[in-house]
């Protein structure tokens, strides 16, 4: 018997042909493209640090400051300062978050391109603020200054609260009292646990686990108490519920050498890479410290590059985990030498920087993004200074840089010519008080690169340091 | 015996003459013949009683007012009978009680019919037995009159309800198989032998149960004193049958069923005792309403108020009722306990009823003997491996469904549960629907479907929503096998194809996701396609064309209902047809394919005016069922891996097996098999080359579209089995024989897939879901708000939208339920994804005062279909960025999702006391930033404050507020709702006014059905073969055949 008709043969194949070619076209196109459908989801920039600039287009946002007082004889009378980056004027509501049943607001109208400076006890006086600061209509960078009797501590306040918070640049010492203001600005409890890294190793007070931050409402945890006499004290905030806010604050009355205030932010996230613009000290300690808080040991590259021609070389500093260690950075800088840091680790960490003159103090929480654009809500403290914008270029390219002010509805430049080049890998300071910069300016700098810029403010009795509120450029 | 002559008037007293020598004789019996109006036959009736081979038989004819005097026809045959005539026709049973006193000396009394023919020995077999068995009634086996080889009756039985049971199926024929004398409860009054003593002493019939009943009256009475019934079956009578006409028996005549029905219930409230009475009556009662319930289904209205007129017919004659009962009572020595032995168990109506026999007394059957037939023939069945693969299949998917049957369906994706039938009803007919932000568009025909088959189920719309889902499967299994038989009479290829159609993940992944209308679609579309099959074919009657091309355009309706997009379904498969034409030929057939799909579309769209107008008007394609693609491989999307159903590698097997039919089949089966196969690439492609080309687009549910495939693949491993059979042995041994090995074993595989599936108990859908969790957020004592739902859309219930990869669907008050499926265009209620993708771009942290003005008081993300799943993980960020809102409260969960209360949050009726121009606003996104809502409540039925009345819907003229009697100014608020100013404090009242348009719309729709029912109802004089396609093996055949 023969097999198929040749008329069935002739029909069998054209179809089989078709269906082989359509299934083997299918599989050659499905294995060389992805095809993925994208879901946008919701990014949020700059996650990694506390503080960032708002989007142009922002119909709200909000500035958290935990630190703080605002009553006569409060550790750190607080000043808020509201600086408009937008051209039109936007409306700021400032509220004074006292505890569940004091939330006091205060609405400002902020001009555009200007500051605005609110004294949080003329809002209402309460020695535990918490202060809240919303925008509606217009972006807004806002930063408080702290008061202690001569010493001041000026820095960003935090646009997110986050359930984790890192703050490694503390120390119990003879003489020092560190605080870790925890605010919740939301309209629910959280529940934190509070953990320190320590030079002896972690510890974890029972008190301050499962500690409870009340709505509307800031807690300050004394962290001298829970953990005395430790050389460094690196604090961590988990929340089992809700969200917070983090600042610390040291103060030292001397009896250890140490003199002044500090007011460092938080860091939501632990990094690989860590940058500080602003290291030059004369005649104190000048401290990298690096707080391990993952379970396995880090290896951190500390490159501290010095202004001018001179090199150092990279130092390879071990971490173990849950650990923290300090890095004399002045041992290996030559006198009267400025220079800035980066740190690379193969682990996720967190890094700060720890000052000490004299008769003044500073921590300053390293900043693990880059950006082209950076702004300050203040350009000088409140208090004669000298204040000085740093600016570290880490690309192996030039960076050109520019200052401009945020005053009266313009931004006119700081820098004469209106920009700066920055070498690779060096860093450009401007001096905004010799440049005669208002104190009730901001400061908006601008780079056609990624850098990281620092503020720093000085006189015989105070210092204050704090990086820049980054944001898109 | 007296001699006198009959008469033709006055009564004979048949009393004996004269001293009686005792000898012995047999004893007497008198034939009582009742006649009114006697057809011809009375002759037949008489001369058989006159040829008896009984010797002391006297015949008395008792005419009841016939209009016509049959005394000379009676002398003609009989000319010893006896005639009396009675004045008017008073009825057989009261005509037959006149024998009480016409007759005297008699021993028994044979009461027949006058239609009747007696065998010649039955009377001396009956009064035999009546000796033998000392019996007070025998009744004979009586046959058809012209048939007398079939049985009528053989003695009946009843239930404790009165109604009867004979041995007997219509047109059974006699081969003696009841032939034993036995106790029976009642035997007819065609012709009974009575003891003329017990005749006495029951006082005859009870002439109110005549006809039809008077007969079970009388055995009942006489079994209550004590006299046994008893039937003789070598005792023949021949039976006409026309006391009732054959109609009446039939049932067909409403008045004979009334009656028998009437007659049946005084029988049984006069006999039983009072205390049987006390149970059986309310028993009774709850038979007759099924009973009623399940004529009125099957289209008997007549029979259905025969069944509940009855009691109420004894209830207004109760005095006359009591009467005879207390004469019963009276008489009785027999307890009803001693009589249920000759009464079956439970209802034998509702049995018959249900086993399609209609009316009791028209079509008696046997309970005994139909259960015989039907152990029987499920017996032969079982005995087919056929059979036995279709049961195990069944009890498969009831074992893979345990959890839906036996716990309830869970509220997944929209297997949202079902409001009652008023709630569906309005639902469907209310102008305004309050989905998402609310809209004005028709509601979706659907609700009428669901409402339709929740009132079939006597409201239980849960049950019919759990049928719903349950039953898909098993009917797109039988459509699978049902569209094969039009390509191959053999059951096993039939068999295959369903097999091949069920086994398949589609439906798995529908019922394990929740998906509805891709179900629904999965059940009715083989029917569909066997439909455009069908059309594409010649047509030789119009009537037939017609109702084919109305039976295709309402499943593309109802498919369209619960599926919008599916009304693109027969295009398809009629494009895949002309697609396929170049390669396998069949021009003719693929355009007449196309051109019957696109009637059907038609058809189906007029079906589902005005809803599918507004439907082709609205350029959203949500709103057409489509979904954002997500990504599927080429390897997922040829085995049907869309969701959490399939069977691995090995669904593989399937392609495999239908790629048999392309390798084998031969002829006609050659080209059904190319267009099987396109109809399964053209399925593949519309899920694997947007997912590849086209990410981002919209289109429609792969489930949905994969149904394409998978009908082409059924119809294709059909088609292979058939090859196998009888295309294979065409060819040499070979490849060919051993690819169909290959084949086979693939055809089995997947059934690995679906055997591991059904031991999930629910098909792998969750057990929980989001209604039942939420729901304790309905709390209105603050008056109306929304649920916001947020996640992965594929997680969500209901009909989400989408915005940049964010699901999100509301439910008013947290209910969740399917009133919010099939919504219509999102209109405004897309400002609330606007307002998530601006917080998730860190645009605002107070979304809080973005959502109250559209009345979202909770908001829940959700990683998972239920709580506690985690599988479909919400868009990166989401979390912290409500997290990161001031205005939002979280709520304590356990873990799995996010719950926040919006503080801001604004009822959906509100009075706000501020200037309602300050709520206008062309900034619809952020208006609710800036809008002020100090002193927001309620609006209730107490007065309003001055400012404005709000109503969080979109903003339409047909909102009407008043207050105080006085129309308020309608304003449109925040750029998209409606609010009203309030100048003085008065009560406001909200209405819409646009339910007389919407009623209009739905006149217009029923006047539709009504059409369409109409022209079906015309077209249904007579039911031709189906269409069958015979796919010779012989390949010069261009065509299929039609027959």
């Amino acid at each position: 018997m023969t097999s198929a008709l040749p008329a069935e043969r002739t029909r069998r194949f054209p179809i089989v042909l078709f269906v082989a070619v359509a299934l083997i076209a299918a599989i050659v196109l499905d294995t060389t493209g992805s095809g993925r459908a994208s879901t946008t989801g919701t990014a949020r920039p700059f996650a990694s640090v506390a503080a960032s600039i708002p989007p142009a287009d922002a119909r709200s946002s909000a500035w958290y400051c935990a630190a703080g007082s605002a009553a006569p004889g409060g550790n750190g009378d607080e000043t808020v300062f509201v600086t408009n980056v937008a051209s039109h004027i936007v409306r700021a509501d400032v509220i004074v978050m006292g505890d569940a049943n004091t939330t006091v607001p205060r609405r400002v109208d902020v001009p555009g391109l200007t500051r605005v400076a609110v004294h949080v006890a003329d809002v209402v006086a309460t020695p535990n603020p918490g202060v809240v600061v919303e925008s509606i209509g217009g972006p807004v960078v806002v930063e408080h200054e702290i008061r202690n009797g001569v010493s001041i501590a000026m820095g960003p306040c935090a646009r997110q609260a986050a359930s984790t918070w890192y703050l490694p640049a503390g120390t119990t010492v003879k003489g020092a009292q560190q605080w870790l203001s925890l605010f919740d600005p939301f309209p629910d409890d959280a529940i934190v646990d509070v953990t320190f890294l320590t030079d002896t190793g972690p510890q974890a007070p029972q008190a301050l686990q499962g500690l409870v931050v009340p709505r509307h409402t800031k807690v300050n945890v004394s962290v001298h108490d829970n953990v005395p006499r430790q050389g460094i004290v690196a604090a961590q905030v988990h929340t089992r519920i809700g969200r917070v806010v983090a600042e610390q604050s040291l103060f030292f009355d001397g009896s250890n050498g140490r003199f002044g205030m500090t007011l460092a932010s938080g860091a939501p996230a632990t990094a690989v890479d860590w940058y500080l613009p602003a290291g030059v000290v004369v005649g104190g300690t000048d401290s990298l410290v690096v707080a391990n808080p993952g379970d396995s040991q880090a290896t951190v590259v500390v490159d501290v590059v010095l202004d001018g021609e001179a090199k150092l070389t990279p130092q390879s500093v071990p971490v173990p985990d849950h650990s923290v260690v300090s890095i004399d950075l002045m041992s290996r800088v030559p006198a009267n030498t400025g220079f800035w840091v980066r740190a690379h680790s193969d682990k996720p960490v967190v890094a700060a920087q720890s000052v000490f003159t004299a008769t003044a103090s500073a921590t300053v929480t390293a900043s693990p993004v880059l950006s082209r654009r950076w702004a300050f809500a203040s350009a000088r403290s409140s208090v004669p200074s000298t204040d000085v914008i740093v600016a570290a270029n880490p690309a192996p390219r030039p960076v050109t840089l520019r200052v401009d002010a945020i005053l009266s509805g313009a931004t006119p430049p700081i820098i004469g010519d209106q920009s700066v080049s920055i070498p690779p890998g060096a860093r450009a300071l401007v001096n905004l008080s010799e440049r005669n910069v208002p104190a009730g300016a901001g400061v908006l700098v601008t780079t056609d690169e990624p850098v990281a810029v620092e503020r720093v403010d000085s006189n015989p009795q105070t210092m204050s340091a704090a990086l820049g509120i980054p944001g898109a450029s | 015996m007296s001699s006198e002559h009959p008469t033709a008037d006055g009564a004979a007293l048949l009393a004996p003459t004269g001293p009686v020598e005792p000898v012995p004789v047999p004893p007497p019996v008198v034939a009582v013949v009742v006649t009114h109006d006697p057809g011809p036959w009375l002759e037949e009736t008489l001369s058989s009683l006159t040829a008896s081979d009984y010797p002391s038989l006297a015949i008395f004819v008792l005419d009841a007012g016939s209009a016509e005097d049959p005394t000379p026809r009676v002398a003609a045959v009989a000319p010893h009978a006896f005639v009396r005539r009675l004045s008017e026709n008073v009825g057989f049973a009261a005509a037959a009680n006149e024998a009480l006193d016409s007759v005297e000396g008699a021993t028994f009394l044979l009461l027949c019919h006058d239609d009747v023919m007696v065998e010649p020995s039955a009377i001396r077999v009956l009064v035999e037995e009546a000796y033998r068995s000392n019996a007070g009634i025998v009744g004979p086996k009586l046959v058809g009159y012209d048939n007398p080889e079939v049985l009528l009756e053989v003695g009946l039985l009843v239930d404790r309800f009165g109604v009867p049971f004979s041995g007997v199926e219509p047109g059974e024929l006699d081969q003696e198989q009841h032939d034993t004398v036995r106790d029976v409860f009642y035997v007819s009054s065609a012709a009974m032998l009575v003891r003329a003593d017990l005749f006495n002493e029951l006082g005859g019939f009870d002439p109110a149960t005549s006809p039809d009943g008077e007969d079970l009256d009388l055995c009942w009475r006489a079994l209550l004193v004590g006299a046994r019934v008893m039937v003789a079956p070598d005792a023949r009578v021949r039976h006409r049958a026309t006391v009732g006409s054959r109609a009446e028996r039939n049932g067909r005549d409403a008045t004979a069923v009334r009656r028998r029905a009437r007659h049946r219930v005084r029988s049984v409230l006069k006999s039983y005792s009072l205390l049987n009475l006390a149970w059986i009556v309310p028993l009774a009662l709850v038979f007759s309403i099924g009973e009623a319930i399940v004529y009125l289904v099957s289209a008997r209205p007549a029979h259905a108020r025969a069944a509940l007129g009855a009691w109420w017919w004894n209830f207004r004659h109760i005095p006359d009722v009591v009467r005879a009962r207390r004469a019963v009572q009276a008489t009785r020595t027999v307890a009803d306990s001693d009589v249920r032995l000759l009464q079956l168990h439970g209802s034998a109506q509702l049995r018959r009823i249900t086993a399609g026999h209609g009316s009791a007394e028209d079509a008696i059957r046997s309970l005994g003997e139909t259960s015989r037939n039907v152990v029987g023939a499920a017996r032969s069945g079982m005995r087919q491996p056929l059979t036995v693969g279709v049961l195990v299949f069944l009890f498969l998917v009831i074992i893979g469904s345990r959890s839906f049957i036996t716990k309830t369906v869970p509220a997944i994706g929209s297997f949202l549960p079902w409001p009652g039938v008023g709630g569906l009803t309005r639902a469907y007919g209310d102008a305004w629907r309050p989905v998402g932000l609310g809209s004005a568009a028709p509601a979706p025909p659907a609700f009428a479907a669901m409402a339709g088959l929740g009132a079939v189920l006597l409201g239980a719309t849960s049950m019919a929503r759990t049928l719903m889902i349950v039953a898909a499967l098993p009917v797109g299994a039988w459509g699978a096998a049902r569209l094969a038989r039009r390509f191959t009479p053999w059951p096993v290829a039939t068999f295959a194809a369903g097999a091949a159609y069920a086994v398949n993940p589609v439906a798995r992944n529908d019922l394990g996701t929740g998906r509805l209308g891709p179900l629904v679609l999965y059940a009715l579309a083989p029917f569909i396609v066997s439909s455009l099959i069908g059309l594409a074919g010649p047509q030789r009657d119009r009537r037939m064309f017609v109702r084919s091309m109305l039976r295709a355009a309402v499943l593309v309706a109802v498919v369209t209902a619960f599926l919008p997009v599916a009304l693109a379904f027969p295009l398809l498969v009629a494009a895949s047809f002309v697609l396929a034409a170049p390669l396998a030929g069949g021009a003719r057939v693929a355009m007449r394919t196309m051109a019957a799909a696109l009637a059907a579309c038609v058809g189906a769209v007029v079906l589902l005016v005005p809803w599918s107008l507004s439907q082709l008007a609205t350029p959203d394609a949500s709103a057409w069922g489509m979904v954002l693609h997500l990504h599927l491989g080429l390897s997922d999307v040829l085995r049907f891996h869309t969701g959490p159903a399939g069977a691995g590698w090995a669904g593989w097997g399937l392609l495999a097996a239908a790629a048999l039919a392309l390798l084998v089949a031969t002829g006609e089966r050659a080209m059904w098999a190319a267009r099987a196969w396109m109809l399964a690439l053209f399925g593949f492609a519309a899920v694997w080359v947007p997912s590849r080309f086209a990410t981002g687009t919209r289109v429609p549910p792969p489930e949905a579209a994969l149904v394409l495939a998978a009908i082409g693949l059924s119809l294709a491993v059909g088609i292979a089995v058939t090859a196998f059979s009888h295309d294979l042995r065409t060819f040499h041994f070979g490849w060919r024989q051993l690819a169909s090995v290959v084949g086979a074993v693939g055809l089995a595989l997947p059934l690995l897939g679906f055997l591991a599936d059904t031991t999930h108990g629910s098909w792998r859908a969750p057990s929980g879901d989001w209604g039942q969790t939420l729901s304790w957020t309905s709390d209105q004592s603050s008056g109306d708000s929304r649920l916001l739902i947020v996640g992965d859309p594929r997680a969500l219930p209901g009909d989400p939208l989408v915005a940049r990869g964010i699901g999100y669907v509301t439910f008013d008050n947290a209910v969740v339920d399917a009133r919010s499926l099939w919504r219509p265009a999102p209109g405004p209620t897309k400002l609330i994804g606007a307002q998530l993708v601006l917080a998730g771009r860190d645009r605002t942290n107070r979304i809080g005062h973005l959502l109250a003005p559209m009345g979202v008081r909770y908001i829940a993300l959700v990683d998972g279909p239920a709580p506690g799943q985690r599988s479909m993980a919400a868009p990166p960020g989401l979390h912290d960025t409500l997290d990161a809102q001031l205005d939002l409260r979280r709520l304590r969960t356990d873990g799995s999702y996010g719950l926040y209360e919006n503080t801001a949050w604004l009822p959906i009726r509100a009075n706000v006391p501020a200037d309602p121009s300050s709520l206008r606003s062309t900034d619809a996104v952020g208006a609710g930033l800036a809008a002020d809502f100090a002193g927001a409540r309620p609006l209730t039925g107490a007065p309003a404050v001055p400012g404005a009345a709000l109503l969080s819907t979109a903003y339409d003229a047909r909102w009407h507020a008043s207050a105080g009697g006085r129309a308020l100014p309608h304003l449109r608020t925040f750029g998209w709702a409606n609010g009203w100013a309030v100048t003085a404090p008065a009560r406001v009242r909200l209405h819409f006014a646009g339910q007389l348009a919407r009623d209009v719309q739905l006149l217009v729709q029923l006047l539709v059905w009504a059409a369409l029912v109409a022209v079906w109802w015309r077209t249904r004089r007579r039911r031709a073969g189906r269409t069958t396609v015979v796919v010779a093996p012989e390949p010069e055949l261009a065509e299929p055949v039609l027959t």
